[in-house]
């Protein structure tokens, strides 16, 4: 009974996590960061949690139409 | 060679049993994780050769998992992603130059664990809500809004959506406070999220003891009765994301 308040939705837990590491949690800035493939790390963060959104609503629409 | 940075704890009650689990967890991740260590903190590191690949979606949830599977047994600071750095002695450097302000945040989630609460109208209360029924127009209208103009009716229209909302607002706010009441018993660490929906009642992330977790679940089982007409969603335990909110430079 107590798991039953645990989210059970995959998708809906795939979101909260990529918007845990990307937007929360200890912050490095300054010279010692690197960013990756010189793209600014706040924008490849943000669209990866974009694309689980995206892909989360695609999913929904799919599952409505079914 | 680049170093990413998934999580800084407490080196002296930690070191040696976490660098055991950390070998294990190397194993089942195929990731090579290390530990650089000061006297008194240490983070957990991988290598990387090919900054690239980490930017996408599958490596954000590698990076997010191991840092789940470490803070479900040990205390640790989690990193945001990203954090990437030049060499070792830039992750030594870091520690020794923000060693107060670690070891501060450290002593205030250990032995914790974050958990997320959120209240949602369930579909059914939406409806109610997006309908002017909602608002009890047997009030007194403003005589400067009686009238059948276009205008008039436009202003009206506006003023009917404000006192929802200000009805709305003020709902919320009493659920909010039955909630923060029911939280302060087991815990003063809670932080309420901004609503991003108007879907959302509560949206609050708080941190427990360890110990109180049974504590939590009658909890969420009595506001689940208690607001039996909205939907009380419980997720956690989490790795303390929320309280490790810091930006160091």
């Amino acid at each position: 009974m107590q798991d039953e308040f645990y989210s059970k939705n995959k998708e809906i837990t795939i979101l909260e996590v990529l918007d845990r590491v990307l937007t929360k949690g200890v912050v490095i800035t300054g010279d010692i960061v690197i960013s990756v493939a010189d793209i600014d790390l706040v924008y490849v963060g943000l669209r990866l949690l974009l694309s689980s959104v995206e892909t989360m609503e695609k999913n929904k629409q799919n599952s409505i139409k079914m | 060679m680049p170093l990413i940075i998934y999580a800084i704890f407490d080196s002296i009650n930690y070191i040696d049993s976490l660098s055991s689990y950390v070998d294990a967890l190397s194993l089942k991740s195929k990731i090579k994780l290390e530990i650089i260590s000061t006297s008194t903190l240490s983070a957990i590191v991988s290598r990387t050769t090919d900054l690239k690949k980490q930017a996408c979606q599958n490596d954000v949830m590698i990076y997010a998992t191991i840092i789940g599977d470490i803070a479900a047994k040990y205390s640790i600071l989690p990193m945001r992603y990203g954090s990437i750095v030049s060499s070792p002695f830039d992750v030594t450097e870091l520690l020794n130059n923000h060693n107060e302000t670690f070891v501060t945040l450290i002593k205030k989630i250990t032995d914790k664990e974050e958990y997320s609460l959120r209240i949602l109208y369930s579909h059914l209360d939406k409806e109610k809500n997006n309908t002017e029924d909602f608002v009890d127009l047997s009030q007194n209208v403003p005589n400067i809004l009686q009238g059948n103009t276009d205008s008039k009716k436009y202003l009206l229209n506006k003023y009917i959506k404000h006192l929802s909302e200000e009805k709305r607002l003020q709902y919320i706010d009493k659920i909010q406070s039955i909630v923060a009441c029911n939280l302060q018993t087991i815990t003063d660490l809670i932080v309420y999220n901004k609503q991003t929906t108007t879907g959302f009642i509560v949206d609050a992330v708080f941190m427990i003891e360890r110990s109180k977790k049974s504590e939590l679940l009658d909890l969420v089982m009595q506001m689940q009765t208690l607001f039996s007409e909205h939907n009380v969603v419980l997720s956690g335990p989490w790795p303390p994301y929320n309280f490790s909110n810091i930006n160091i430079g």
